[in-house]
């Protein structure tokens, strides 16, 4: 399948999601936009995990300081515009941090993917402690932001999100296509090359980890609205578990593969729990064994025979 | 009914569901209400805030229900509350725990469409360690307590009022102290207790939790030094998991299926005819918890002659029910039910009961924990 | 005064041990699938939270403590069995990712299984001996003292298979270069389907040791995996004595610092150490 059809593809997708406004009312809307954002963390850390190689177990961190920043800037009085700036700056920032202590010049170590999850479950524990995050009950009644004065509803948020996401997407996408994107190929692959062709494998690391933490902290700050309530759950191992398998189920370093799959995955759990309230669990983990049996590259092979994405 | 059939309080949502179908076959074969007849859906929150309300706003939407029943934890239960709120749909949540029905705001209004079934801190602590200290303990009041809790907010606020409740009476403190959940070590603990020489332990620190610091516990031979008991740590639930290390607890809940009155014997009697597999229940959460809190609305209903929430609002405002678990009088200005306290014992995992403490109430909107 | 001092002091080295003893016993079983082998299994802490409800399932039924926990391993055992033969003994040779996805996916299905068949309500275990010791001012649990005999003997056995039998020499040319190791006649393929399946012996058989210290639940399998992670990459991988210094620090150490401070300190500083002592670390480990 040629790059032209999966932008065409995408662009059908969003023609889809966008005529999804006129036909679901409010709460499907949410499950929608929220299915569709966790699409669009997963896309972004995969650029840092599946394509440079930048194995991490807890990119749930950056997700989660996005959605505590809005939480906690609406607390004050203040708005989604000042939460989205906290929460990528802060994002950002820590990521750096991280990178800058943990990664190397070398293949990523696993060491540096359990010092992630050492960081995520870190926050949870300083904000399970904290009376001002809300300790473990959380920051509820979460309001969707405000637009000249008027507050939007479920249907307008969802109008102006959507487009964002799949450009986003599409950023990413055409990123990890681009020389640069083909560059963390090869840092993952062949990092020593790299080294020896003048890059600097260590400061290209630190920089798509920056990246990808940013937009997953966007991902957190419009994420939070749409639930109502920021909690310290989202920085657990779960999340951060649930993120990988996401990311394995779509297809590692393709990008577009793990925005599909993640959507699909929660749009489907939603569907099921109603409907198998007892099962569905056991369903989806039925599901991602047959997944992996028969097609181990990930779901994005079902388009393409490549088994890594290249 | 929102109930976390699955994660932490799955326990508790496997109780919440049995109940409300108890509750459900029950008002059916009467006729159902207003002649029309009853149907529970029943969603999963997976002990999760963000599930719960994203199911709380799929039975309004989608399903259309005139009353939102559940909740397991409380994060589960504040994210429900705003949505069943603006959406004018009445939430009874009715686990125990701390009050949650003023608004976030204003901490002296009652949240119009907020009703809590399950009893509160204030509600239980006076009475229980009045009787202890009466009937128990070594030391009488002037004994000495541990307080131990699970490290977050529940617990945290039990327990603060209970020390400060305790030391009003004359008890003293022998210390204070929170654990993470997650710990499967309690050694340092357990010895901290033991050097305290205290003469009683008050645990805050349901689920599996409970069971894993009990046994280990017994392991140590704490039980020989000293009184254990606690408040939500040994509920009947929860105590096939504790199994043996539960003996001989004194306990204080608002039921237990072995309380003698008409009403529960035949309460009991359908709840083993539905489920002849759980000899270990009903418990409160089946009880009190669903059952209780669904009968109860289903007679406001009935009496409002209508499902819309300001109705059923006047028409629970003091309306008062012989269930199970005892008289229940819904309380006009807090929302929250008055019900019987009772002192128990666990003998062989059934609980016996030791005394009724009589009808409590809570007082204002003390301990709300809506901001 | 004294006798307080020594008491503290003492249970402070014995409570330390018993942690140690009873972490390593948890990590065992991933040891020999991820230590050796590099196979992430994410199913481990569910296997584990199986061999515990096993255990309980038999004494339930009548047996006695030892003979359940005989047959939870073996039945844990060919659980293991399962998981390899349908996918894991095949995706091996492939992106890790693949495995960690599959081996989540039998994780879910062991722990959704359970809770479907026997609900969600969770069960105990009696331990075989009860009653405790006195020993120099503090009671200690006799059964909690038997697991650090437990573990020792385990300890024992496998450094012993590994360094000195013809199946450890094997394991070790298997894990080191694979094709080499083809080349000189010994089934891979067969060495680690075995292997796979100790493991998952070694997972049940701690559940059923553990079970009397523990809730036992459906859900207990993910921080029991957490845990083991931690033990085998504090440690280091490969060798067995790693794993027991892993669970040095991750137990001992933490059930150390809880007797000084408080538990949540504890846990905190020893997320803390454990961090540093990655990031300072000089041998790498690669995830392929």
């Amino acid at each position: 399948m040629s790059e032209h059809m999966r932008t065409l593809l995408l662009a059908a997708a969003l023609l889809v999601a966008i005529g999804i406004n006129f036909l679901a009312s409010g709460y499907y809307l949410s499950i929608v936009l929220c299915s569709l954002l966790l699409g669009l963390f997963a896309s972004a850390a995969d650029l840092s995990i599946g394509r440079a190689g930048v194995l991490s177990l807890g990119s749930a961190l950056y997700f989660g300081i996005g959605s505590y920043s809005l939480a906690w800037a609406q607390r004050f009085g203040a708005g989604f515009g000042l939460g989205l700036a906290l929460g990528t700056t802060v994002a950002a920032a820590l990521a750096l941090a991280i990178g800058f202590l943990g990664l190397t010049s070398r293949r990523t170590t696993v060491q540096f993917a359990l010092f992630t999850l050492v960081a995520s479950l870190t926050c949870e524990q300083l904000i399970v402690n904290s009376d001002v995050l809300g300790r473990s009950n959380g920051l509820p009644d979460i309001q969707l932001p405000t637009l000249g004065g008027q507050r939007l509803t479920v249907s307008t948020y969802y109008a102006i999100c959507t487009p964002l996401i799949f450009a986003a997407v599409a950023a990413l996408r055409a990123v990890s296509q681009s020389r640069w994107g083909r560059l963390l190929v090869l840092i993952r692959d062949e990092p020593e090359k790299a080294e020896s062709l003048g890059y600097s494998v260590k400061r290209t690391k630190i920089l798509v980890t920056v990246v990808s933490a940013a937009v997953s902290a966007a991902c957190g700050v419009a994420y939070v609205p749409a639930i109502g309530i920021a909690y310290p759950d989202l920085f657990s191992i779960v999340p951060n578990m649930l993120l990988l398998v996401w990311i394995a189920l779509g297809g590692p370093g393709t990008v577009l593969g793990p925005f599909i799959a993640t959507t699909l995955i929660k749009l489907m759990e939603f569907w099921l729990g109603s409907t198998y309230t007892n099962t569905y669990v056991l369903i989806i983990g039925v599901i991602f064994v047959l997944v992996v049996r028969y097609r181990p590259g990930g779901l994005s092979t079902l388009v393409s025979q490549q088994l890594t994405a290249k | 009914m929102l109930a976390p059939i699955t994660g932490v309080m799955a326990v508790h949502g496997e109780s919440m569901q049995m109940g409300v179908r108890v509750a459900e076959k029950v008002l059916n074969d009467q006729g159902g209400i207003l002649g029309r007849p009853v149907r529970v859906v029943v969603l999963d929150t997976q002990s999760d805030p963000a599930t719960a309300a994203q199911r709380a706003g799929e039975l309004i939407e989608k399903n259309k229900v005139v009353l939102l029943l559940g909740t397991g934890l409380s994060s589960e239960t504040l994210a429900v509350i705003p949505i069943s709120t603006r959406a004018h749909v009445p939430f009874i949540y009715s686990m125990d725990g701390e009050d949650k029905t003023c608004v976030a705001g204003d901490a002296d209004k009652v949240a119009e469409d907020v009703w809590g079934a399950g009893f509160t801190e204030r509600m239980i602590v006076g009475p229980f360690l009045q009787y202890l200290g009466a009937h128990v303990l070594r030391n009488g009041l002037h004994s000495s307590i541990y307080f131990l809790g699970g490290d977050y907010v529940y617990p945290r606020v039990t327990n603060q009022f209970a020390r400060a409740t305790a030391e009003k009476m004359g008890f003293s403190t022998a210390g204070e102290e929170y654990v993470d959940i997650g710990t499967a070590d309690y050694s340092p603990v357990i010895r901290r207790i033991m050097r305290s020489k205290a003469d009683l332990l008050l645990v805050t620190n349901p689920g599996s939790a409970a069971a894993t610091f009990m046994r280990q516990a017994k392991q140590l031979g704490l039980d020989r030094s000293l009184a254990i008991s606690g408040f939500a740590t040994f509920a009947q639930e929860a105590v096939g998991e504790m199994g043996s290390a539960s003996e001989g607890v004194i306990y204080a809940n608002r039921y237990t299926d072995l309380l003698q009155s008409p009403v529960n014997e035949a309460f009991v009697a359908t709840f083993r005819a539905m489920y002849p597999g759980k000899p270990l229940l009903p418990g409160p959460t089946v009880a009190a918890g669903a059952y209780g809190a669904m009968l109860v609305a289903a007679k406001a209903f009935a009496a409002a002659h209508s499902t819309g929430s300001e109705a059923f609002g006047k028409a629970m405002a003091g309306l008062s029910l012989e269930l199970p678990q005892g008289t229940v009088e819904v309380d006009p200005a807090n929302h929250v039910f008055h019900q019987h306290m009772y002192l128990l014992q666990v003998k062989d995992q059934k609980y016996h009961v030791l005394a009724d403490l009589g009808s409590q109430s809570h007082p204002d909107f003390e301990g709300c924990s809506v901001h | 005064m004294t006798t307080i001092d020594t008491a503290f002091w003492t249970s402070l080295v014995v409570d330390g041990t018993t942690a140690t003893a009873t972490t390593f016993l948890l990590a065992l079983g991933l040891f020999v699938t991820y230590g050796l082998f590099r196979v992430v299994n994410m199913a481990h802490g569910d296997m584990v939270m199986l061999g515990a409800y096993m255990t309980s399932s038999f004494q339930t039924a009548g047996m006695g403590f030892l003979m359940a926990v005989c047959l939870a391993t073996v039945t844990v055992a060919l659980a293991a069995l399962v998981m390899e033969r349908i996918c894991v003994g095949r995706l091996r040779e492939q992106a890790s990712l693949s495995v960690l996805l599959a081996t989540w996916g039998f994780g879910l299905i062991i722990a959704q299984s359970t809770r479907l068949v026997a609900g969600s309500g969770g069960r105990f275990v009696d331990a075989p001996l009860s009653g405790q010791v006195e020993m120099l001012g503090s009671a200690y649990s006799i059964y909690q003292l038997s697991l650090v005999a437990s573990a020792a003997v385990l300890f024992a056995l496998i450094w012993y298979l590994l360094a000195h039998t013809r199946l450890g020499l094997r394991i070790r040319s298997c894990v080191d270069n694979r094709e080499l190791a083809e080349l000189h006649g010994i089934n891979t393929r067969l060495l680690f389907t075995v292997t796979f399946c100790v493991g998952g012996a070694l997972a049940g058989l701690a559940g059923g040791l553990l079970a009397p210290l523990m809730a036992v639940n459906p859900s207990i399998g993910s921080d029991f995996s957490v845990t083991s992670f931690m033990v085998l990459i504090t440690g280091g991988l490969g060798k067995i004595g790693s794993a027991a210094l892993g669970a040095l620090v991750v137990g001992g150490l933490r059930s150390t610092l809880g007797a000084l401070t408080t538990v949540t300190t504890a846990k905190l500083c020893t997320f803390l150490i454990v961090a540093v002592i990655l990031a300072v670390r000089r041998q790498e480990m690669t995830l392929e």
